[in-house]
Order: structure tokens, then sequence, then C-alpha cells
């Protein structure tokens, strides 16, 4: 009797929790993003101690920059007029955010004129690229100095440096070779880093742009036109083998994807916010970019 | 810098071997333990053989007229019946009398301790009385070493109550009355007779020797018992032993070892306001210190190891200022080199002479050794080498006079290593190379002198044990080894390497032969060895070519004939190994050489080939004729297999001869010809490794024919001489070797022989290949095969049949393969098909006319070639019929071969039958059901084609079977399903949509009527049909969107299927064995999945997880109620279903930052719903399920489910604490409810957050995190607080589980969960100190964190935990001596300093081991 009363009781809570989740409107996607997250934290952790004990120096870090700077930078004179002037606006920005960075190193930004690239990545020793897509989304200059503070704690915390060992180590590649380096693709660092990596460069990078005197709500207003982005983007599986493909996908891409969900980085920078007292911050700069050209020619 | 590297490297270099001499030390001292054991157990069996004498004598005695032995005085006694013999069969306490109470008469005492305690158990006399007192008088019996008599004075005697009893010992003799029984004595009466020391020496052997077979009960002697097993009590303790070495003897010298080097650091860089006389002062007061220190210790016995330490430190700290007087710049206060040396004499002397006071190699061995390490961090011009001469003479005299053997070897590899280190500063790393140096001819000098005083240490020494011989002999080559070394490394004429060598050598080999080294036969050969080996070299270094190999011929030819001569082995084996030498050259010079010279052209290459044949002979005469006219000297190993590798070696020289003087077509030839020669001597001489090398000189030529007598170059069929000519004479040689390959009638000589032979046919086989054209190659092979068949039979060597059937198979391949294209036909036949017959012929005719002696052979013989025809009538058919009639006409030939098989009985062709059946049904499904095109009104050709087939196929099932056979039963059954698979496939051809719905109805209805004429075959295709119509449903009407009158026919079709599966679970028929194991629930198995998918398919994602645990608590409880198991594993099944799914959807749900949020709303209720079915497992009716181990899975779900909801809803850094508390609620869990499983979940989620910890919270951790105070320390400390929590449940644990045995070492662990649970937070506590602190206090915090563990360890009493106390502090001093001496910005200051804090500390550390270490005892 006692067993069967205890059954029903669990049997309630069971049925309880399935009517909830079946009225509940938010749909939740099925991913491999619990799996993918285990994986790839299980593999950063793994690849972390050895990345630590045989770190590059700066020296090193920043040859390898140069390098991959050199095969990656579009030519001032192949840019547009307006391009350059981003560009410099990018550069100008970047330069006062950067001023605060752990590491001294020599960061320089650059702008890829690709109006498809919503996407910003950070190269080891200092080279930061910013796509041109991307920047149309910005209403603000608090905007882009939270994204470039983002790409520089990329770099400041090593985790462009420890991606640099772990390609070289994959693809058996010799650092100490001229043009070795080459080998990694673009694509290796347009993909971004793992969840601890990227909330981690959300955190310090906000914490940057605040010390170069931007608001850190420019984080909160980029991170939720991400979440519009991804809930516009983003596909609902609505079959079981839909689920089980997307899921096939997922982890294959997904393990070199692990970035963390826009609303769990809006999460974090309204949490940092509270955190350090900065509500009284919320004043944004206009995204504001100077430039004159007379006869075609870029002049300021 | 250089200098510390220095020290480090004597160091480490000293360390191996003083490990090796500890070692050595302690299997002394455990043989000098075994041999007082043998010693004692000679000195038991004495004196039991004594025993037994007297007891003899007794026995002897009994049977003499007592009046003729017996004193008067014993007369009162020798009428005692029964208790006398008792004295005689418990007589340990015999002796003790006397030892006891030599005032009393013996005869008294005789009696007085005759009575033992246990005697009235003894059975009365059985035996004639025995008087002992007139045959064991004690003067008769002075040897017996166990029973010394013992005065009087020594003894005296106490007021015991041995002597307070006295008067009683007339109550042992009162048994004397005849005829009484034994009176039962009380055990208090009889101790004060025995007295105690007696008792101690000599009651356990008199027992066992006086023990009567015939009247003792059997007892077990010490003989005869096993050797006491060893105790965990005991290995404890010598576990212990090292623990105690380490603690009371290493870290003592370890530590003095540091500060003297410090110290001597100190004098040399110390770069202050300090002066040269101060720092001298200074070094002599430290060393002065040491030595007073260590003289007053050392009268303490607690403290003699510590005081031994000091004295050795002392000495060499003396010894190395009073050399730095001169030689140390910055402790120079000494200007005359002839004062120093004098100085230096005189402190090595006393140093010599009062450390050999101690008798102690620790002593003297430290102080040398710490002398060697001071001079050389300071030793830097030639003048100053005399000071490591000085050591090497003394330690030499010690050495001799001690016989310190081990010791030398310390001292060579000190003086050697000091003069490289020495000239390493001069010549650089790579060294002189050729370059000349100043100092050149002082080093030479000093060197040889090194090596002439070690050497005359070796020659005049005599070493009492084969310990100290070898030691010798390992110091020996030492030796020579450095000489030969150093003057390597320091070499400015390398040219004199020659007469270098020659000379070292001559003067060893001569050292070897003088009288005083051949008395110890172990130098001489050593010696020996080494001069012969040197002197061997030597020609390397100036000659090369065919002039080294001669010279190494000469050499070895002379060893050998030498050792013959005066029959010494070491000169036997110098000249074969030698031997080995010269094969070594001829491979890897000589023919190389000869191979270079082939590539260039095939001319005759005289002079290696004279060379080789030249070795050829030499060899084959070492082997045939020395081997065979002195066999004595080569009987045993390793002298037999040398001489044999001569023979060997020989034969690669002749094969190499043979290659360089015969060319091209002929080379093959020559080979042939060695091996028929080696085949006639191998025969006579019966040599089995002849046979091997003539075989392999028949693959020589083997292989010489494939690549140049075939001449595959040339076009086939075109004639070759050459081959027309050398082929059958190879192929003759090869018939002849045949003949002789033989040397007994083992099946391994007959093999050989067959191979030989069949080499023969293999060479004509491939004559025919190379000229007979390819249509008639069929013909000519299988006329071959014949002809080989019949010579077989006739001349009776059977084993030709063999070659014909290789013949006929190649003849078969020749047939199918020949004319691919079908050029030549005649009419729309094939020339190719025709010319198959007469190989069908042949087949045929070998089938018939196969005669062996082998029944099986031959019965497999005909089966083969009665398939081969076959298989080549149906090719024949295959060319001839039209396409879409291909499978008709091979059933109508199935037919007809199985009608043939019934007229004439051959059941083989029954299965050839089959076979073609079997073709015809595969060519049905491949090309018939594709033909569309119309036969006649509604019916296809496809229908008409597989309609005929399928009717055969029926026929066949019943006419090709072979009646009383065991496989008629399958061949029918092949048949049918067959028939009804075609069916099958024709219904999916006509509807597919409803597909799965007609098969399992169709199923359904096939077991309907099974279960009504139970007709087998249909049982089974009715499982054939549910199974694809599972497939069918799953794979392709899951995903039918379309309706059917408004409803899906999704939902429409698997609901028919699942509920025909649900009615198939009850009515199908199945043998009772396989319903008994519920093979019938695989149809509810099936159902089941059904709907599991169908709950995938209409919840929302995040339900499904929740639905699946539902629907498997449902299952579960259903199947609990009805008894029914399958109901609750399929429960199983889901509920893991369910626990995998919250990985894809549940975990990651809901928004962040909310707690509440449908993750824990959705996922909490598995874990519930898992635990509670976990919870009902313990009902008696799940026995089974947890005989499965389902209760762990489901713990291991349940408990998997939380943690993994931990993982996911805190913070990252936060993970390892939460999962550190799981651990503790684990542990409380299990302890409460007494549940090891919880216990076991623990100690893994305890390795899970101990590797957490380490990669994510310490390595993983943000680079510029470390200010954070939860970065730094909190997080993993507040994990770490909750591991060590667990102990006291640990401990608790430990105690519940001590009974319970293990049986591996995951067993251990569990019965010692506070080991595992001490261990890991202490693993991360101490990386967490190393990568959480700053660099410069890692060490201390360690040295804290392994006192803290220490004195945890001594309160709880817990020894291993104390162990890692121990091992930690010795990681502090491994770091700094490792690392932190390297690292940069710090200067010779902070590293003398922490050398000499850190010896302190170690030493320290040993004084208190020291101090404490009957404590320690005590805890074992």
């Amino acid at each position: 009797m006692k067993r069967g009363i205890v059954f029903v009781v669990v049997l309630l809570v069971g049925v309880s929790a399935l009517y909830f989740s079946q009225r509940r409107h938010e749909s939740t996607p099925v991913t491999a993003n619990a799996v993918v997250a285990i994986a790839a934290d299980t593999q950063r952790d793994l690849t972390r101690a050895p990345m630590r004990l045989t770190r590059l120096s700066d020296r090193e870090e920043i040859t390898v920059g140069r390098e991959l700077e050199q095969q990656y930078a579009i030519p001032e004179d192949r840019l547009t007029p307006e391009e350059h002037g981003l560009e410099n606006y990018v550069r100008k920005v970047g330069n006062a955010v950067a001023a605060n960075a752990h590491r001294r190193l020599p960061y320089s930004f650059h702008l890829v004129p690709d109006r498809s690239m919503i996407n910003a990545f950070s190269l080891p020793g200092g080279p930061v690229f910013v796509g041109e897509g991307l920047l149309d989304l910005m209403t603000s200059e608090d905007q882009l100095a939270n994204i470039l503070g983002h790409e520089i704690e990329h770099i400041d915390h090593y985790h462009c440096a420890e991606r640099v060992q772990v390609e070289a180590r994959l693809r058996n590649l010799n650092l100490d070779i001229l043009g070795s380096i080459v080998q990694i693709p673009l694509q290796i660092w347009e993909a971004g880093y793992n969840k601890d990596e990227e909330l981690e460069a959300d955190r310090e990078g906000m914490r940057l742009a605040v010390l170069g005197g931007y608001s850190p709500y420019g984080a909160v207003s980029i991170f939720e036109e991400f979440s519009k982005l991804h809930s516009e983007y983003v596909i609902h599986a609505r079959s079981p083998e839909e689920e089980l493909s997307q899921l096939a996908i997922q982890s294959l891409e997904g393990y070199f994807r692990s970035h963390p969900l826009p609303s769990e980085r809006l999460a974090q920078a309204n949490a940092v916010i509270a955190h350090e007292g900065w509500q009284d911050r919320k004043k944004q700069k206009p995204f504001r970019v100077e430039y004159e050209v007379q006869n075609g020619e870029y002049l300021k | 810098m250089e200098l510390i590297l220095v020290v480090l490297a004597l160091l480490a270099a000293a360390t191996p071997f003083a490990t090796i001499y500890l070692l050595w030390r302690q299997y002394k001292l455990r043989q000098q333990l075994l041999k007082l054991t043998e010693l004692s157990m000679e000195v038991t069996d004495g004196l039991r053989r004594d025993l037994l004498d007297l007891k003899k004598q007794v026995e002897t005695a009994a049977a003499t007229p007592h009046t003729s032995a017996v004193p008067a005085a014993h007369k009162p006694i020798e009428t005692a019946p029964a208790p006398s013999e008792a004295v005689l069969e418990k007589p340990g306490p015999v002796a003790p009398p006397p030892l006891a109470r030599p005032e009393q008469p013996a005869v008294e005492k005789r009696i007085a301790v005759s009575q033992p305690p246990h005697r009235t158990e003894e059975k009365p006399a059985a035996k004639p009385i025995i008087p002992p007192l007139a045959v064991a008088p004690t003067e008769h019996k002075p040897s017996v070493p166990a029973v010394p008599p013992v005065p009087p004075a020594e003894k005296p005697a106490p007021p015991s109550p041995a002597i307070s009893t006295q008067p009683s010992t007339p109550a042992p003799v009162a048994p004397k009355l005849p005829g009484a029984p034994p009176i039962p004595t009380s055990p208090a009466a009889h101790p004060p007779v025995v007295h105690p020391t007696a008792v101690r020496v000599a009651e356990p052997v008199q027992v066992a020797a006086l023990r009567s077979p015939a009247t003792s009960a059997p007892r077990p002697t010490a003989a005869s018992a096993p050797p006491p097993r060893v105790t965990a009590q005991q290995r404890m303790k010598s576990v212990f032993a090292f623990e105690e070495l380490l603690g009371t003897n290493w870290l003592n010298k370890i530590g003095i070892v540091l500060v003297v080097i410090g110290v001597a650091s100190f004098g040399i860089y110390e770069l202050g306001q300090l002066g040269a006389g101060f720092r001298v002062a200074v070094s002599y007061a430290v060393g002065a210190a040491f030595l007073v220190g260590g003289v007053f210790l050392e009268k303490r016995n607690r403290y003699r190891v510590f005081s031994y330490a000091l004295i050795g430190g002392g000495w060499s700290l003396l010894f190395f200022t009073t050399y730095a007087l001169k030689h140390v710049e910055a402790m120079q206060v000494m200007s005359s080199d002839t004062a120093n040396l004098i100085l230096m004499l005189v402190v090595a002397l006393a140093m010599v002479v009062h450390t050999l006071r101690y008798r102690s190699q620790v002593v003297t061995g430290l102080s040398f050794m710490l002398a060697y390490s001071t001079i050389a961090l300071s030793q830097d011009r030639v003048y100053s080498l005399p000071a490591g001469v000085i050591l090497a003479i003394g330690l030499v005299a010690i050495v001799i006079k001690m016989g310190w053997f081990e010791l030398e070897v310390f001292g060579i590899l000190s003086s050697y290593g000091n003069h490289l280190y020495w000239l390493y500063r001069i010549v650089g790393p790579n060294g002189a190379q050729g370059r000349a140096f100043e100092e050149y001819h002082a080093s030479t000098v000093i060197l040889l002198f090194y090596w002439i005083v070690y050497r005359f240490s070796y020659v005049i020494r005599k070493p009492k044990t084969s310990v100290a011989e070898h030691m010798s002999t390992a110091a020996a080559i030492i030796n020579t080894g450095l000489l030969l070394g150093a003057m390597k490394f320091q070499s400015v004429h390398p040219e004199m390497a020659f007469l270098a060598l020659l000379i070292v050598g001559a003067a060893e080999f001569t050292f070897g032969q003088i009288p005083i080294t051949r008395r110890r036969r172990e130098a001489f050969v050593v010696l020996s060895v080494l001069g012969s080996a040197l002197m061997i070299a030597a020609p390397f270094f100036k000659y090369s070519g065919n002039h080294l190999a001669i010279l190494w011929m000469v050499g070895a030819e002379v060893f050998l004939v030498a050792g013959v001569m005066f029959s010494e082995v070491v000169f036997r084996r110098v000249g074969m190994l030698t031997g080995l030498l010269v094969a070594l050259h001829l491979v890897f010079i000589d023919f190389q050489e000869l191979m270079v010279r082939r590539r260039l052209n095939e001319d005759l290459v005289l002079d290696l080939g004279v060379m080789f044949a030249l070795c050829g002979a030499v060899f084959y005469l070492n082997q045939l004729f020395i081997g065979w006219r002195w066999r004595q000297f080569f009987d045993d190993a390793p002298d037999e297999q040398l001489l044999i590798s001569h023979s060997y070696i020989g034969g690669f020289a002749a094969a190499c001869a043979a290659w360089a003087l015969c060319s091209s077509d002929w080379t093959a030839i020559a080979f042939a010809g060695i091996m028929l020669a080696l085949a006639v001597l191998g025969r006579r001489l019966k040599s089995f490794h002849l046979q091997v090398q003539y075989a392999a000189f028949g693959l020589l030529s083997l292989f010489r024919v494939a690549v140049v007598n075939l001449h595959s170059d040339i076009p086939q069929y075109t004639h070759v001489t050459n081959r027309l000519i050398t082929l059958p004479i190879i192929a003759a040689a090869f018939y002849i070797t045949a003949k002789f390959a033989t040397t007994d009638e083992r099946k391994d000589q007959q093999t050989l022989r067959w191979l030989f032979a069949f080499c023969g046919t293999g060479l004509l086989t491939a004559l025919t290949y190379y000229e007979v054209p390819e249509l008639w190659q069929p013909l000519a092979a299988i006329a071959f095969a014949v002809a080989l068949l019949e010579i077989g039979q006739w001349i009776g060597y059977p084993a030709l049949a063999w070659h014909a059937h290789l013949l006929t198979g190649l003849a078969i391949v020749a047939a199918v393969t020949a004319d691919p294209q079908g050029i030549h036909n005649w009419h729309t036949i094939p020339w190719h098909a025709l010319g198959a017959l007469p190989v069908v012929a042949g087949a045929y005719w070998i089938a018939r006319r196969i005669r062996v002696a082998d029944a099986g052979h031959m019965n497999l013989a005909r089966v083969f070639y009665s398939w081969a025809a076959t298989g080549v009538m149906a090719w024949v058919i295959y060319e001839a019929t039209p396409e879409p009639w291909i499978a008709v006409a091979w059933v109508a030939f199935a037919i007809a071969l199985a009608l043939v098989m019934r007229k004439i009985g051959y059941a083989q062709l029954a299965w050839q039958a089959n076979a073609v059946a079997a073709c015809a049904v595969v060519r049905a499904f491949t090309f018939n059901m594709d033909l569309e095109e119309p036969l006649w009104l509604y019916f296809s050709l496809r229908l008409a084609t597989i309609a005929i087939v399928a009717a055969g196929l029926y026929f066949l099932s019943r006419a090709a079977t072979v009646a009383g056979s065991e496989s008629r039963r399958i061949v029918s059954y092949l048949h049918t399903f067959a028939a009804t698979g075609l069916l099958a496939y024709l219904a999916w051809r006509e509807m597919p949509t409803w597909l799965p719905a007609i098969w399992a109805v169709f199923a359904f209805v096939l077991a309907v009527v099974d279960r009504r004429f139970e007709l087998e075959d249909l049982r089974w295709q009715a499982h054939m049909l549910s199974a694809l119509a599972m497939l069918r449903a799953i794979g392709v009407n899951l995903y039918v969107l379309d309706t059917w009158h408004g409803v899906s026919i999704r939902l429409l079709s698997l609901s028919l299927v699942a509920v025909m599966f649900y009615a198939m679970s009850r009515i199908i028929r199945m043998p009772e064995g396989l319903r008994q194991r519920d093979f019938h629930h695989i149809y509810s198995w099936a159902a089941s999945t059904l709907v599991s998918l169908l709950l995938w398919y209409e919840l929302k994602p995040v339900s499904v997880a929740v639905g699946w645990a539902v629907f498997g608590l449902v299952l579960f409880e259903y199947g609990l109620w009805r008894k029914t198991k399958q109901f609750r594993f399929q429960a199983y099944v889901a509920l893991t279903a369910s626990f995998g799914r919250i990985f894809f959807s549940n975990l990651t749900a809901g928004t962040p930052g909310e707690f509440w949020g449908p993750r824990m709303l959705t996922v909490l209720p598995i874990a519930l719903i898992l635990f509670f079915v976990y919870a009902q497992l313990s009902e008696p009716d799940a026995q089974q399920d947890r005989a499965f181990r389902f209760d762990l899975l489901l713990a291991y779900l349940g408990t998997g489910t939380v943690a993994a909801l931990a993982y996911f809803q805190f913070e990252n850094e936060w993970i390892v604490t939460a999962w550190a508390t799981i651990v503790l609620v684990l542990f409380a869990v299990s302890f409460v409810l007494d549940r090891p499983i919880f216990l076991h979940q623990a100690l893994l989620l305890t390795v899970g957050t101990c590797t957490r910890g380490i990669m994510h919270n310490l390595f993983g951790a943000s680079y510029f995190a470390e200010g954070n105070w939860t970065g730094r320390f909190f997080v993993l400390g507040s994990a770490i607080a909750a591991l060590l929590a667990c102990l006291p449940f640990a401990f608790r644990w430990r105690d519940r589980m001590k009974s319970k045995p293990s049986s591996n070492w995951i067993g251990a662990i569990v019965r010692h969960p506070e080991q595992f649970m001490f261990f890991s937070p202490v693993l991360l506590l101490t990386l967490m100190l190393a990568v959480k602190m700053r660099a410069e206090m890692i060490t201390m915090s360690w040295g804290v964190e392994a006192l803290g563990i220490l004195i945890f360890a001594f309160m709880i009493n817990e020894r291993s935990y104390r162990l890692t106390g121990l091992v930690l502090l010795l990681a502090s001093f491994g770091k700094i001596v490792c690392f932190d001496m390297w690292r940069g910005g710090w200067t010779w200051r902070d590293r003398y300093i922490t050398w000499i804090c850190v010896g302190a500390a170690m030493s320290f550390a040993g004084f208190l081991y020291t101090k404490y270490r009957e404590k320690i005892r005590q805890l074992l």
C-alpha cells in the first residue's frame, strides 16, 4: 500500500512535469550543445595544461601574428575611401580600448570590407579584424568598443596563442620555419572559441571598454542584436529525424564552434554590470565615422 | 653554474652506484642472516641426531638386562612402568634438570623433570620398560650443543617455583606402581618442575627428536615444517625498513652532503667583504665542528649513523680546505706547491687512519666522495691534479687493506671523472680532436698513473668471496674503459690509436697471464678477454678491406688453434668470436663491394671470389674438421653454437664465391651444384645444419632462375637456347637432390624431399608456360598432370599426385582465361568453351584413376575433380544459352543432376545440383526481376521465368536431397524459403505503401496456420516477415505524412503493426525452451519500441525525456505487478533512453539565470523516477533484475543525472564544489542506508572532481585571475574541504568492510576509502599550491603541507599519510635541486644558502626520524 502511494506520487510528479513542459510556450531546440559543451570543455581542459607548460613567448606570438596579418589584411590602396574611414574609426576605438590590456602587444585593427561578414576575429600577437557586416549592425561606438575589447581579450588571454599551438600540433607545423603558419586556414580564426573562452573574453572585454571610457551597455545592446539574429536564423527541428540530422551536423560543427548562446552572453553582461556597479554608465556615443572625399580622393 | 652542474652530475652519477651499493649491502646482510639461519638449522639437526642416538642407546639399553647396566643407585626406579616410557616420549624436560638444579643427583633430576604437563595424555606403556636413568647419563653426551651445561655460578638457583616444588618430585614417580593407570596431574602441579631456561633452550628440539612414530601423534618437526609464510605485518615491517632507512640514514647523508658543498661554494664564490683567511677559517671551523660533533655523537649508539655522516663530511671539508689553501684563488693563503702537497698528504693520511678506526665504508666513502666533489668545484690547473692522485693512492691503500672493493669503483669513477671534467674545461665539449694543448703530456702521465694504480690494485688483491671478485671485475673493466675514453677525449695523435690499443691490449693480456692472476680464474678471463679484444680491435684503426678480414681471420685461427692446443676455452671462444667478426666484415664490407661490382657488370670478380672461397673453405674446415677431431671441446653451449655459426658463415662465403666466379645463366647452375654437393654431404653426415644450408642454396638457385634464367623479358612462345639448356639441368639437379634430401623417414624430411621434387616440376611447368601456345596450354597442362599421376603410381612415389592436382588447377585456369574476348568461335559457341572439354575429360579421368594410400586424400581428390567438371560444364552453359533463360537452364541442369544422382547414388551430384540451383535463384533475383516485357496476355516474362524457377525449387526441395542425410531438412528449408522470398518480393513490387501492414498480417496468418497445422517452415517465415514489417515500418512508414480518410497513415500502419505484434507475442508457436527464455517477447519489445517512437514524434522536444521516463515507470510497475520481467527490462531501456535524452534537450533548456526553469523541473523528476525504480528493485520479485545489475545501472543513472544537472546548473568554476558536495552527500547516504553502491559512486565522482579541479580550475583558469579570491583558493579550497569532510564516513566504512575480502585492486580501494579520500584532496591541494602560489613560495608551502600531513598522520596513526608527508618533503628538496637552482635571477649566494638551509632541514628531519624511531615502530 505504501509502495503504491509512493508510486502514485512519483507518477504524478512525472505527469506534472510532462504537463508543465508541454504547456510551456518557449520552444526548446534539440541540440548537441550539452554534449558538445562537455566534450569541448574536456578537450580544452585537457589541452590547457600542456598549452600552459609549452606556451609561446610574446616574441614568437607576435611573429606568428604578423605573418598571418600579412596574409589576411587588405592593402589600403584596395579600400574605398568609405572603407578607409571605417578602418580608421575602428583603429581609433581599438587603440583606446587596447590601452588597458594586461599584455603590452602591438595591437592593430583592420576592416574586412565584406558586408556579409557579421563577425570579427583576432590573431595571435595583436591583429584584430572586424567585418563590415558587423559594423552595419552597430548603432553606437560603445558597441564597437565592447566588440573590440572582446577580440583584444582573445589575444590578451592567450586564446589565440593556444589555438596556434593546437593547430601547429595537429598539423605538425614547425613554427620556427617561416611560412609554415600560413597553412592554417582563415576559417580557424573566424570560428571562435569555446564557451568558457568566449564568456571570458566578453567579461574582460567589457572591462577594457569601461576602462577606455565606454559604456558597458554597448555589450548589452549588441548582444541583444545577436539574440534577435539568432532567433531569426536558428532552425527548430520539427520531427525526430530532423532532430537527428541537426544533431549530427551540430555535433560535427558545434564541437569547433561551441559559442555560448546570445542569451547566455546577454545574461552574463547584465550580471557583470550589476556586480561591478556600472549601472550608471548607460550613455552611449553614436556610431559616427568621419571622412571626406574630394574628387574621388580620400582626404580625412 | 658549471660547478653546480658538475657537482650535481657527480651526485647523479654516484646515486645509482650508491643505491646499488646499498642494495648489495642489504643483500649481503640478508645472506648473512640466511647463513645464520642455516647454521642454526645445522645445529638443530645435529642436536636432533644426537638425541636420536640417545634414543637408540636407550632402546638398546632397554633390550639388555637391567641389572647389568644400571647402577645400584638407579634400581628403585627401574620398575617404573609407564611413566618411564613417558619420560622417553616426552623428553623435553629431560635435559633441564641438570641445568636448573646442579646440586641434585642426576638420577633425581631426571625423575623430577620427566613428568611433562601432558603426560597423562600419553598411552600407558606398550613398550618394554625402559629405565631412563640407566641409559642417559649426562657425562655420556657432552657434545649436545643445544643443552650446554650451565655452571652454577652463572645460573644461581633463585628461589624459583621450580626449587620450591622440588619436594613434589615423588609425585611423578608414583605411577610406577605396576598396572596403575596414569594419574592426571593438574597443570598447576607441573610448571614448577620445568626450569624456564631449560625449556626455552631445549624443549622444541627434544620433542621433535625423541618423538616415536609408533606411539606418538604426528607432530610437525622443524625439518619437515614448511617455511613460515610472510605475514602482512612482516611485509609492512620490511617496507618500514625502507622508510626507516630513508628517514634515519639517507636524509642525514644528503643533508650533510648539501651542507659540505654549500660551505665549499661559500669559500669559492663568496664575493662580499670576507677575506681569504676568514673563508679558510670558516671552512676549517665547520669541518672541525662536523668532525668533533661526529666523534662525540658516535659514542651514542642511537646516533651512530648520524655521526658517521658528520665525520665523513668533516674530513672532506678539511681536505678541501687544505687543498684550497693553494689551489682556490679566493681562499689562497699559501704560495708553496710543495708545502701544500705535504699538507694534503698529511690530511689524507689522517683521514685514512681516522676513518679506518670505525671500519665503516660509509665514513670513508663519504669523506673521499665529498673530497673528490669539492676538489672538482675549483680544479682549474694541471698542478691541482695531484690532489686527485693523492686521493687515489689513499683510496687504493684502504681498498687493499680493508677489502672494500666496491669503494674502489667509486674511486675510479671519481678520479677519471674529475680528470675528464678538467679536460672538458681545457679542450671543450668535443674533445681535443687532434689539436695539441699544453697539458697533454702531463694529462697522459696522470691517466696512465691512474690506470696502473688501479690495475696494480686489481692484480694483487685476493678477494674472498665471489661478490668481491665480481666487484673487482667491474672495477677492472671500468678502469680500462675510462682510460680509453679519456685518451680518446684528449687525443692529439689519432693515428697512434692502433699502437695505443695494441700496447694496452698486450699489457692487459700479459697481466692476465702472470701466475698471480692465473690463480684467480675470473681475473684471468677478464684480463685475457680485455687484452684480446683490444688487440683485435687495434687493426681496425689502421687497416681496411681484404687485409682487415684476412688479419682477423688469421687472428681467429691462431686463437682457435691455441685454445685447442692448450685446452683453454677462453682462447677458443675468443677465436670463434673473432670468426664472427670476420663474418660481419664479409657481410657488411666485402659483400657490399661484390654487390656494387655486380651491379656494374657480370664479369668475373677474381679477387673477391678467391677471398670468399678461401674464407668458405676455412670456416667449413673449422666446423667439419676441427669440430669433428676435437669434438670434446665443442659439445656444450656456447661453443657448439659458435662452431655451427662458422658453418653458416662458410655457406655464406661459398655462395658469394659462386656469385663472384660464375656469371649470368651459370650462377644458378653453380648454386644448384653446391646444393647437390651439400645434399650428398648432409645425407652422409646426417647434418641438420647442412640441410638448412643446401635448402638455402636451392632457394638462391630458384631466385636466380626467376630473375635470370627464365628470360621473362623476351616475348612469350619465343625459343631461348640458354633457357632450354639450363632449366632442364637445374630441374634435374632438384629431382636428384630430392632423392638425397632425406636423412630418415620423418615427416619433415619427406616434406623437404617433396619440396625439392616440386621445384623440379615447377621449373618444367615454367618452361611449358614460356614455350607452348595459349590455346594448347590447357591440353598440355592436363596431359602433364595425367603423366605425372601415372609416373608417380608407377615408381611408387604417390606424392607426385599433388603435382597433378596443381597442374589440373592450372589447366582449368588456362581454359577459362584463354581467349577472353571470344574472338575464335565455332558458329555461336566460342572455341575456348570447346577447349575446356579436354580438361573436363582429364578431370574425370584422374577422378577415376587416382590411387593413393590415404583414403581421405583420394576421396577429396575425387570430389574436387567431379566438382571441377561440373563447374566447367555450368560455365559452358552460361556461355552458350540466351540471357533470360540462363536461370531456367541452370534449374533444368540441376534437376538433371539430381535425377542422375538418384540413379547412380553418388551424393556429390546432389550437392552440385543444389549449388547450380542456388545460382539460378541468384540469377532470378538479380536479372529476371527486372524483366518487364509481356510474354502472353497478362503474364510477363518476369512472372513466367520466376514461376518456372520457383516451381523447380519446390521440386528440388524434395528431389535434390539424399535419403537419410542430415542435411535433407536444411536443403528443403533453403528451397522453400527461396520460393517464399520470391513471392514476398513480388508483393513488394506491387503494393509498397501498405507493405508493413500486409507483411504483418501475412505473418500473423502464417503463424495462425502454423499453430493449426504445425508446419515449421511457415513459422520461421512468419518471423522473417514480421521482422521485415518492423523494418519497413521504422524505415519507411514512420516518415509517411499522407492521410487516409483524414487519418494519418503513419499512425494507422504503426498502430496496426504494434497490435499485430502484441497479438503475435501471445499466439506465436515456439519450442518450449525458447518460450521459457521469453523469445516470444521479441514482439512485445518491438511494440514498445513503436510506442516509444510515437512518443518521440508526438511530444515536444523538452517533454520527450519525461515522457519516456513516465512510460518506463508504467512499464516497470506493470512488469512488477504481472511478474513479467521483459516489461521491466523494457522499462529500463526507456529510462536509460530518457537519461540520454536530457543531454540533447533538457540540460540546455530554459533561460540563463533562471534557477527553477524547465531544466530543473524536467530533469529532477527524471532523477526521482530513476531513484524510485532503483528503490523498487529491492523487492523479491525483482531478484532476476538485480542479477543483471539493473539496480546498479539505475543508481548510476540517477546519480549521473544529478551530477549532469549540477554541471549545467552552476557556474563553471563552482562545478567542482558542487560535485564535491554530491560526494559528501553520497558518502552520508551510503553510510546511513548501508548501500556500497553509493560509496562506489562517491569514489568515482571523487575522481571526476579531482580531474575537474586539476584540469579546469587549476590549469584551465584564466591567466590573469589569480588576484581574485575565488579564483585563487576559495573555490578549490571548498571542494577540498568537502572531500576531506568525507573522511569520517570513509574511516567508518573501512571498519565496516574489514571482514569483507577483496580480490582485486578496485576491491582494495573500496575497502579502504579513507586512503582514496585522503590522497585525492591532498593531490588537489598540492597541485593548487604549485599553480596558484607565487614561485618563490611553492617549496615552502609544500613543506608546510608536508608538515601538516605528518602531524595529521601521527595523530591518527596512518602510515600511508606519514609516507605522503615524507615524500612531499623529499619532493620539496628535489624541486629545489632540479628547478629552483636553475632559475634565472638566482645568485650564487641564493644557491648556497639554499643548499645549506635545505641540507640542514634534511638533516633535522633525519634527526627527528632517528629520535622517534621507536615510536614509529610501535605503530606497526
